[in-house]
């Protein structure tokens, strides 16, 4: 069943090395920046956009629920400046991503890390 | 007699095709054309300005930003709608503004955005361009047309002399719609600019955000940049923005893809 091994690795970890976010085009009050997901899971879709990247990732929840999460980068700009390139993640990629969880328990959140199929991982605040 | 003539026209034309040039490149601490960071934001890459003001390095004595100071009855509505934003926060709600709307923040908060700015120089003008929302800013080096020749418009109109090294510059027509450090804009606002730079990499702006009506006297700050010529600036154009103001005012956070 763990086909892609899409499982959660951490759930509700206190992170201390997670710095606030560094640009966007808002505020960040909607995001718990005390609670973070690392997850494992495949790229749906990524919106290569303005005022916000957006990874789309079918992964699971915390009970084992398939679930997808929409996730916030930096804008592609300021993405480019931190070594992403275009084809960085793709969809149908397999990466593993860390990021604060939305408040109101939805599945989304404010993606901090991923670790793209080249094995390096990039930031995207 | 007529070799002589010929010398005093030759010195003429030269004196004319060269001076304006002359001025212009009258050193590198003249152009400020470059990609600038502003040094006032979460993703600074140097000193703040309080650093540099430690360093001596900041020539308004004032550079520590202080709040202006609103005339009644604008501070006692500011007052009011401080309580709302906390209490709305403390419900992890935000109010609206001008960036969550994907538009522009406009004179001056442009000049110190999270992505860079940049200057593009010429004799005439300086052409500004923020990366954010792809604002283009114009300063041209002349005199100021009269109010009524001039659209409002989130940039507002620049006009600006040379005094040495420093370029004055003073903007009017900023749209009434957008404000400033919650100054409320009567659309009588005018930002007045000192531009200098520290050295061949800093950038520093003195600036006096002005309003009779609204203030009880000029507010003063002055804001440095960082040169990081090794960065394109790029195009923005906010086309997929998730973010809606739902009917209380607050911000909306929309996942679906």
């Amino acid at each position: 069943m763990k086909r892609f091994g899409l499982s959660i690795i951490l759930a509700a970890a206190l992170l201390t090395d997670m710095s606030v976010p560094a640009a966007a085009h808002h505020s960040f009050a909607m995001f718990d920046q005390t609670k973070s997901l690392t997850v494992k899971g495949q790229v749906a879709k990524i919106q290569w956009q303005n005022p916000h990247t957006y990874v789309v990732l079918q992964a699971r929840d915390a009970q084992g629920q398939p679930a997808k999460y929409l996730l916030e980068c930096a804008g592609p700009n300021e993405l480019m400046r931190w070594g992403w390139k275009t084809d960085t993640v793709k969809a149908g990629d397999i990466v593993t991503v860390t990021f604060y969880v939305l408040r109101d328990g939805r599945p989304g959140g404010l993606l901090y890390k991923i670790t793209a199929t080249n094995g390096v991982t990039y930031s995207a605040q | 007699m007529r070799s002589k003539l010929k010398d005093i026209l030759l010195c003429g034309v030269l004196a004319v095709v060269l001076l304006p040039v002359a001025a212009f490149a009258k050193g590198p601490l003249r152009d400020f054309s470059g990609v600038w960071y502003s040094d006032q934001n979460l993703n600074r890459v140097s000193d703040t300005a309080d650093d540099l003001f430690q360093k001596g390095e900041v020539l308004d004595p004032k550079a520590k930003a202080t709040a202006p100071k609103l005339r009644e009855p604008y501070r006692l509505k500011k007052e009011k709608e401080d309580a709302l934003k906390a209490e709305k926060l403390k419900q992890d709600k935000i109010l609206t503004d001008t960036e969550i709307q994907c538009r522009p923040d406009g004179m001056p908060k442009m000049m110190r955005g999270i992505l860079p700015i940049e200057i593009v120089q010429t004799p005439k003008k300086l052409v500004i361009v923020a990366e954010e929302l792809s604002l283009v800013r114009r300063i041209f080096i002349d005199k100021m047309p009269p109010a009524n020749e001039i659209t409002p418009s989130y940039a507002g109109y620049s006009a600006g002399h040379w005094e040495g090294d420093t370029l004055v510059v003073n903007t009017v027509q900023i749209r009434p719609d957008i404000s400033f450090a919650d100054i409320p804009n009567t659309g009588k606002s005018e930002v007045d600019e000192r531009i200098r730079m520290i050295d061949k990499d800093r950038l520093e702006i003195q600036f006096t955000y002005k309003d009779d009506l609204v203030l009880e006297e000029p507010y003063k700050f002055t804001w440095t940049y960082t040169r990081h010529d090794e960065h394109k600036v790029m195009e923005y154009v906010c086309d997929n923005n998730k973010y809606t103001i739902g009917p209380d005012g607050t911000v909306q956070f929309n996942i679906d893809d």
